[in-house]
């Protein structure tokens, strides 16, 4: 009996995870050796940057925890969280003062599954540990019959941070109309990954030949005199990877009356 | 034999226990406790957004600044509806509003809190959720609706989350399809695929319920339509404004490829990449002689059957809006009869008005897939024309 009341009342002492961990939508800057429950020892008595959690606000505004860790050596360890902007990177935060601290710890170690856990071991051998479920966690379903597009995007519950957070600097926006947002070369190489899923009002294809087409921000009506012609499918894709639009543009297609314009490979109607 | 008893209670209190033979912890702390029971009434909350006509009794809901509950509008319309989130929660369906949660042996009662700000084109009091336009990249929805809940045995607590809208559209699978109407096609006609493509069309037509959403968050007041009893019926715009409606929203106007490929249900569902995509006339039945809509054609007597209307809302019938009677193939709605349809049409661009509806009569030559007409994209009275829109999700 006396054990538990001893333990309920360490309990109480220590910190409660923060509660709007729960609407975390990625993890970040995830430290880059520390593996799962790995209990942290080295490099002693240095700052460790163990990750950063990425949630919404109330307002849908995007806010950043760094969680830092001071490996105990000839000091104890010290668990420190601080909430900076959202584009700004944790490194800079290393050696400032937290907004949460948990001081005397001698061991630590934390993993990142279907929930988010953290156990701390104080200097006295007391334990306490955080397991924050991550309701927000979502991995894209291959769609099947009555798949809505909201099912595919994201969890039907999103979970946001209760707190009133202060604004910070300005947000980073989606992105506008005429931005290259996927961008593909005439050989099919893919330049960089798509950020379609950013813009503002949707996106349309530049259909080239290849399996994926460059992308823009915006819409079009493809197939119109002016506009980029419509892919017809991977039934008339190109196989060979050096194809020439203007010797066979059967990949696309354009209105009737309208001929295909070879841009390089991408095709448009004119 | 009075060893082996010891050993074996021993051995039985050290057996490995399955997960339904632990039990639950209580978390430590109240916001533990809190975040716990949220997330165990996640399933039920959904129940209340998504299928929020389970809930309606023999008495419909009395909630006249949010809906008026009219006979002709199908139960469809009260999934994912904002106002019906609201009536309820105003104590217009029942007069206890609550979700129950039993968790760690106790039942908590979650509740909505009234913290959005009035919207007086709807009413004075105050609304349990708020519509909202994505404006940053953090969440990967286009729109959807913030509600705040708390847990009655928990005060002090509250949870703001997003509800998305996961009834609206409804998933094209990818295999090959054919577009137009088969007797004008001697070859093959146009054939295309999706393969690789993640395409999503509306089930229903956008509503005018909805189309006041998007005026609300776009400040185009002067358009807003007031009656509630209209508020499931198409929203009758003008084709520049179905553009910027599905803009608005990440989507586009319904083409008319897709339209075909929706209704036309494909001869071998199981393989996508058939020898040869048929055009069946109705979403029903490959051969129109069979249907009532053949039959009509060639008996200029021919009565309407109750079951006619529930495939193809035509003219004679009881008007009836969000009915999923005839559902299509794949899941949309309103394949033939209903409203004429506008779509945008790269095939052909003049064919881009689904011409079979409610006012033609079920004599009518229109009632077949894949014939369309011509709309010069401004709305006249003598024919409302609806629309949907459709949305590819990038990769």
């Amino acid at each position: 009996m006396m054990i538990f009341v001893l333990s309920f009342i360490f309990s109480l002492a220590f910190a409660s995870p923060p509660i709007h961990w729960s609407s975390m939508l990625e993890i970040r800057e995830r430290h880059e050796f520390y593996k799962d429950n790995e209990v942290l020892l080295k490099p002693k008595d240095s700052w460790q940057t163990l990750f950063a959690v990425v949630y919404p606000d109330r307002r849908l505004q995007l806010h950043k925890d760094c969680v830092f860790y001071r490996v105990p050596g000839e000091s104890s360890g010290v668990f420190k969280i601080k909430t900076v902007d959202f584009d700004e990177g944790c490194e800079k935060y290393q050696e400032t003062a937290g907004d949460t601290e948990i001081i005397n710890l001698k061991a630590l170690q934390f993993s990142y599954g279907n929930e988010l856990s953290v156990n701390f071991t104080f200097t006295d051998f007391r334990t306490f540990k955080w397991n924050i479920p991550l309701m927000n966690r979502f991995k894209s379903p291959v769609p099947t019959a009555l798949t809505s597009s909201a099912q595919y995007r994201a969890p039907k519950i999103i979970l946001l941070a209760p707190e009133r957070l202060p604004g910070k600097k300005k947000q980073p926006e989606t992105r506008k109309r005429g931005e290259l947002c996927h961008s593909i070369s005439d050989d099919c190489q893919e330049l960089s990954p798509s950020t379609c899923g950013q813009c503002a009002e949707g996106w349309y294809e530049v259909t080239n030949g290849c399996p994926i087409g460059p992308k823009y921000c915006g819409s079009s009506m493809c197939g119109l005199k002016g506009q980029p012609a419509c892919r017809r499918g991977i039934k008339w894709q190109k196989v060979d990877k050096k194809f020439e639009c203007r010797i066979d543009s059967s990949f696309a297609f354009c209105s009737p009356g309208l001929t295909i314009q070879c841009e390089g490979s991408r095709a448009f109607c004119h | 034999m009075g060893t082996l008893s010891v050993v074996g209670i021993i051995l039985l209190f050290f057996r490995p226990r399955g997960e339904a033979g632990k039990k639950a912890m209580v978390p430590e702390t109240r916001e533990e406790l809190f975040s716990q029971v949220i997330a165990a009434a996640g399933p039920e909350i959904l129940k209340l957004w998504e299928e929020g006509d389970r809930f309606i009794g023999k008495d419909p809901p009395v909630c006249p600044d949010e809906l008026e509950f009219i006979s002709h509008v199908g139960r469809s319309y009260y999934q994912c509806q904002p106002h019906f989130w609201q009536c309820y929660w105003q104590g217009g369906v029942t007069k206890k509003p609550e979700i129950k949660v039993d968790i760690f042996g106790q039942s908590y009662h979650i509740e909505a809190r009234p913290v959005f700000e009035p919207i007086k084109e709807y009413s004075s009091k105050h609304r349990f959720y708020r519509m909202f336009k994505r404006e940053n990249p953090g969440i990967n929805l286009h729109y959807g609706y913030v509600v705040e809940l708390t847990v009655r045995e928990l005060p002090g607590f509250s949870q703001p989350m997003v509800l998305s809208d996961s009834c609206r559209d409804v998933y094209l699978p990818e295999r090959v399809y054919a577009y137009g109407h088969s007797r004008e096609q001697k070859n093959e006609g146009f054939i295309w695929d999706n393969f690789d493509r993640h395409l999503f069309i509306d089930k229903f037509y956008v509503s005018i319920q909805q189309a006041n959403e998007w005026r609300l968050l776009t400040a185009q007041l002067s358009k807003f339509i007031a009656d509630r009893k209209l508020w499931a019926s198409p929203a009758l715009l003008d084709r520049k404004e179905q553009r910027a409606f599905c803009s608005f929203l990440g989507k586009r106007p319904l083409e008319a490829t897709l339209f075909d490929a929706a209704t036309m249900p494909p001869a071998d569902p199981k393989n996508p990449l058939p020898e040869r995509a048929l055009r069946p006339a109705t979403p029903w039945q490959r051969d129109i002689s069979k249907t009532f809509v053949g039959k009509a054609r060639v008996n200029d007597d021919y009565q309407l059957e109750p079951l006619d209307c529930q495939l193809a809302q035509v003219q004679g019938c009881n008007f009836k809006l969000y009915t999923t009677d005839s559902t299509t193939w794949m899941g949309i709605n309103y394949a033939l009869g209903y409203y004429p349809e506008s779509l945008v049409n790269p095939v052909e661009p003049n064919k881009n008005l689904k011409l079979s509806s409610r006012v033609l009569s079920p004599h009518s030559e229109w009632h077949e897939l894949g014939l369309r007409g011509t709309w010069k994209g401004e709305q006249a009275k003598e024919l409302p024309v609806a629309f949907r829109c459709y949305e590819e999700v990038a990769p």
